[in-house]
């Protein structure tokens, strides 16, 4: 894309006309600006489509065979690890990931922290995709994927965890949503259509941290379920949904800086004036928020190992690898990301954001695998779980890609700047 | 200016919360209303009495239809078949299944049941979104297929590992467990199959307040025979089957480690902090917003800052 | 309605009777019958025929019944009500352990019997007997060494042939 960027003076498409003044059709829109043919030249030429393609041959047979014949013909149908892979990565560590939306919506609309905009739709697109998907690998996972609603409409169980994180997600996904429609009404020159939407922002901003704030919550309050289950280093009753909550915080902000660096980097053609310019301002702002909810994690994390007596353990080869997993998922990208915001080393920051994602996937797992069933045995999910959880993963990227080529998420719609 | 602040949008802001804890406001008041029926009924296993005939699943397999085993139930051969390195558990075939534990120092093994031991607050029960399970009067804990949604977090949430699922099954899966025969038994008074079955009485089936009586009444006329525990009294808030043994439990397989509440009690930290993040939250945030935004458009513009005092 | 309906079938165990009137002294073993059949199972298995006699040349009576005809009741709980040898003249088994397994513990069922809320029925009562002497004295204990499975019997245990 970048070649036909720098051929043709037209694009990319960064608004409603062309240079002529005519109106860009829905679908040239669609085709980014190209013939079909360019169109089909750029997506064969890039070798991360021939990725995915390869994920994709494979995995594809495997969703059809997940819903021909069964969850235990994909896993190893495992009634001791009722959560495999699918819902370890798929819901508990995608969700946390996708805490952006609502961390950047309160800091732009609901702390006035105007300078944080060029970044706040691509927060609140990842923080949508994130959810959306996570709905996906749920439905993957359901033994009855076609009764998913039944929660919201058949039968009402009022006093479990996973009723508030259903309800509590189908909300935050409807205000998701809505928060980046207006990027789809510029794009279809409809930007009057966000006037409704623009007018309620204050209140879903904040009906966004209610509903992030419980239901990030509840995703480790699930855990307290099993109280007996999971190694008492990972599970606290009294303060997992306060960790769950808190870790999401950093999670989400690490994973716009991972997104954003990775736009800047591969989709540079895409992205507009302010974002470009702002960019390295915005991910030092972005690490700075990060470190301070590290430390407070750190804190109630040491907090919960004095509350529940549970030193003895950090002595044990579990100990060991817990404060494996707090020093290289958490500590080290705290230092990273405070030395790289005192000292405006974007780069380091952006190592550490990586770093931190896998960092979160790693402490879900943990929970939801590793350290469940401590006492048992471990259970390595079958190879066509595993790969069936790349696959879907292969889809968010697709759409992630999809959206951000198009939309003006990482730049202006040109009609609607002022 | 879609960020000035006037009373409307303060409404806003709060509307939205009222309306989110008007929505969610059933959930935490809820969650603690499972009684525990004084007349339940329940089952008291002897450790002590059982041989291993596997009559007891020979039973159960009958009564509920479930499918032909690999082996005859005859077949004590499936004593050393357990996965993992561990004994055999229940699966989306089997409701019960006994298990043969060598114990260092005696000189012939013991045998342990194991079966849904029907708590009197269920974990599978309180953590299930769409109300699938139900406790009834009589003690049992039945499942209703036909809301379930399968997705599995009553398996996360027992302890004693106990609901299957039927994993085999694409298009018909549902959560396979011991229902205390409560459809063709219990409900009429009867003894679920197994206990029927038993040629040696190690499972007797009674009021849970007579068990309990009986299970104390045979550790103290029994010196020295028994471990003075009757297991499932307490553990988990309390089960309808409970157990007596010779043994320390933990040697044969009974997890020691298991609250004496119910495992609810453990998410309650969570689930009380609900309401107040529902009332809270949406004045707070709303309240940072004025803090947080006052300063700068009013600065500019004089007659807007004016205005809105006014206002 | 499914009923206790297979214990109904099951018939009484045909064991020897005493005579009403009170026997003055204990009986001898070779008063006792040669051999008891005991047919109550037989939904599943068929009758097993007990040789008494080999037993009870073996062993005294009192190492398997509480009490002998004419005796009175040794263990301590029985005495404080059993004390006289009158309340001792049924030495059967099924004198006093109950065909059917009880449904709900006695203690609740409005009755003063708080000394029987644990007695084992009758089927209970015969394999905890003849299993704890059998383990003990190294007798047969695997089921198919006394019972044999009726056609019913093999169904239900799936027995493939």
């Amino acid at each position: 894309m970048k070649l036909f960027t720098s051929r043709d003076q037209q694009l990319p498409v960064t608004g409603s006309t062309k240079k002529d003044g005519t109106l860009w059709s829905l679908k040239e829109r669609l085709f980014l600006g190209l013939s079909f043919d360019g169109y089909k030249q750029q997506m064969l030429r890039n070798p991360v489509n021939w990725f995915l393609f390869a994920i994709l041959v494979v995995g594809l047979p495997l969703l059809l065979q997940r819903y021909g014949f069964g969850l235990g013909s994909v896993t190893h149908g495992s009634n001791d690890y009722p959560w495999g892979l699918v819902l370890g990565f798929g819901l508990f560590a995608m969700v946390p990931l996708s805490a952006s939306g609502f961390l950047l919506g309160t800091t732009v609309c609901l702390f006035g922290r105007k300078d944080f905009h060029p970044i706040e739709r691509l927060a609140l697109l990842n923080g949508l995709l994130g959810y959306f998907f996570a709905v996906i690998y749920l439905e993957v996972d359901l033994g009855m994927p076609w009764r998913l609603p039944y929660p919201m409409v058949v039968s009402f169980g009022t006093g479990a965890v996973l009723f508030l994180v259903a309800w509590h997600v189908a909300t935050y996904l409807s205000v998701q949503i809505a928060e980046v429609l207006p990027a789809l009404f510029e794009w279809l020159d409809k930007p009057e259509w966000t006037y409704y939407i623009k007018r309620v922002t204050l209140g879903l901003t904040v009906a966004g941290i209610i509903l992030s704030t419980l239901h990030q919550g509840a995703l480790g309050a699930l855990f307290t379920y099993a109280p007996a289950k999971i190694h008492p280093l990972w599970i606290s009753t009294e303060f997992q949904w306060i960790h769950f909550l808190c870790s999401a915080i950093f999670a989400g902000l690490a994973m716009v800086i991972v997104s954003s660096t990775l736009i800047i980097k591969f989709l540079h053609w895409r992205c507009g004036k302010a974002f470009r310019e702002n960019l390295d301002y915005m991910t030092i702002g972005l690490a700075k928020g990060a470190s301070y909810a590290m430390i407070t994690y750190l804190v109630i994390k040491l907090v919960a190992i004095a509350h529940d007596r549970n030193w003895e353990y950090l002595l044990t080869g579990w100990g060991l690898y817990y404060l494996l997993e707090i020093g290289i998922a958490v500590v080290l990208p705290m230092i990273m990301f405070a030395k790289g915001a005192r000292d405006g080393w974007v780069g380091l920051i952006r190592v550490g954001a990586f770093i931190t994602v896998i960092g979160i996937v790693w402490n879900r797992l943990n929970t939801s695998l590793v350290c469940f069933n401590w006492q048992m045995y471990q259970e390595i999910p079958h190879w066509k779980e595993v790969w069936l959880t790349v696959t879907l993963y292969a889809f968010y990227f697709i759409t992630y890609r999809f959206i951000v080529y198009r939309l003006p998420i990482v730049f202006d719609w040109k009609e609607s700047e002022k | 200016m879609p960020d000035k602040i006037t009373r409307r949008s303060i409404l806003k802001g709060g509307v939205a919360g009222s309306i989110a804890s008007l929505l969610f406001r059933p959930k935490s008041s809820k969650a603690h209303q499972i009684k525990a029926y004084q007349n339940s009924m329940g089952v008291l296993v002897d450790l002590t009495r059982c041989v291993g005939c596997r009559s007891c699943e020979a039973a159960c397999n009958a009564e509920q239809n479930m499918p032909e085993p690999a082996k005859p139930f005859t077949d004590m051969s499936v004593f050393d078949e357990g996965a993992h390195g561990h004994k055999r558990r229940t699966d989306e075939t089997t409701l019960t299944v006994v298990n043969k534990y060598d114990v260092p120092g005696l000189d012939h093994p013991l045998f342990r049941k194991i079966q849904c031991n029907h708590c009197q607050e269920p974990a599978c029960l309180t953590s299930c979104f769409v109300a699938a399970y139900t406790k009834t009067p009589e003690g049992a804990v039945i499942y209703n297929a036909d809301v379930c949604v399968g997705c599995r977090t009553c398996m996360i949430a027992c302890p004693f590992y106990i609901p299957t699922f039927k994993y085999s099954s694409a298009f018909d899966p549902k959560i396979v467990k011991c229902i205390f025969c409560y459809d063709t038994r219990l409900k009429y008074g009867q003894p679920p199959a197994c206990v029927e079955a038993c040629p040696q009485e190690a499972l007797t089936f009674g009021k849970r307040k007579d068990l309990l009586k009986i299970g104390r009444r045979r550790i103290v006329d029994n010196k020295d025979k028994y471990e003075d525990h009757i297991y499932g009294e307490f553990e988990a808030g309390g089960t309808s089957w409970l157990y007596l043994s010779s043994v320390p439990f933990e040697k044969v397989g009974f997890d020691m480690t298991l609250p004496h509440q119910p495992i609810l009690d453990s998410v309650k930290n969570f689930l009380g902090m609900v309401p107040m993040v529902l009332t809270i939250w949406p004045a707070l945030f709303t309240g940072f917003h004025l803090l947080a935004t006052r300063k700068e458009p009013h600065a500019k513009d004089e007659n807007t800052t004016k205005q809105e005092v006014g206002e | 309605m499914k009923s206790f309906g297979k214990t109904a079938m099951m018939v009484l165990i045909t064991l020897w009777m005493v005579s009403s009137a009170p026997p003055v002294t204990a009986m001898d073993p070779e008063d006792a019958p040669e051999s008891v059949t005991l047919d109550y199972l037989e939904e599943l298995y068929e009758s097993v025929e007990f040789d008494h006699m080999t037993h009870a040349e073996m062993f005294s009576c009192a190492d398997c019944h509480h009490h002998t005809t004419g005796d009175s009741a040794t263990d301590d709980s029985c005495i404080r009500c059993h004390a006289s040898p009158e309340t001792a003249d049924d030495v059967s088994c099924s004198g006093c352990h109950e065909e059917k397994q009880s449904g709900k513990a006695r203690t609740s069922d409005g009755s003063n019997n708080i000394y029987h809320i644990d007695k084992p029925s009758l089927k209970g009562a015969l394999h905890l007997q003849c299993m704890g002497c059998h383990q003990a004295e190294s007798g047969p204990v695997e089921c198919l060494d006394c019972h044999s499975f009726t056609a019913a019997g093999e169904e239900r245990f799936k027995i493939k042939n």
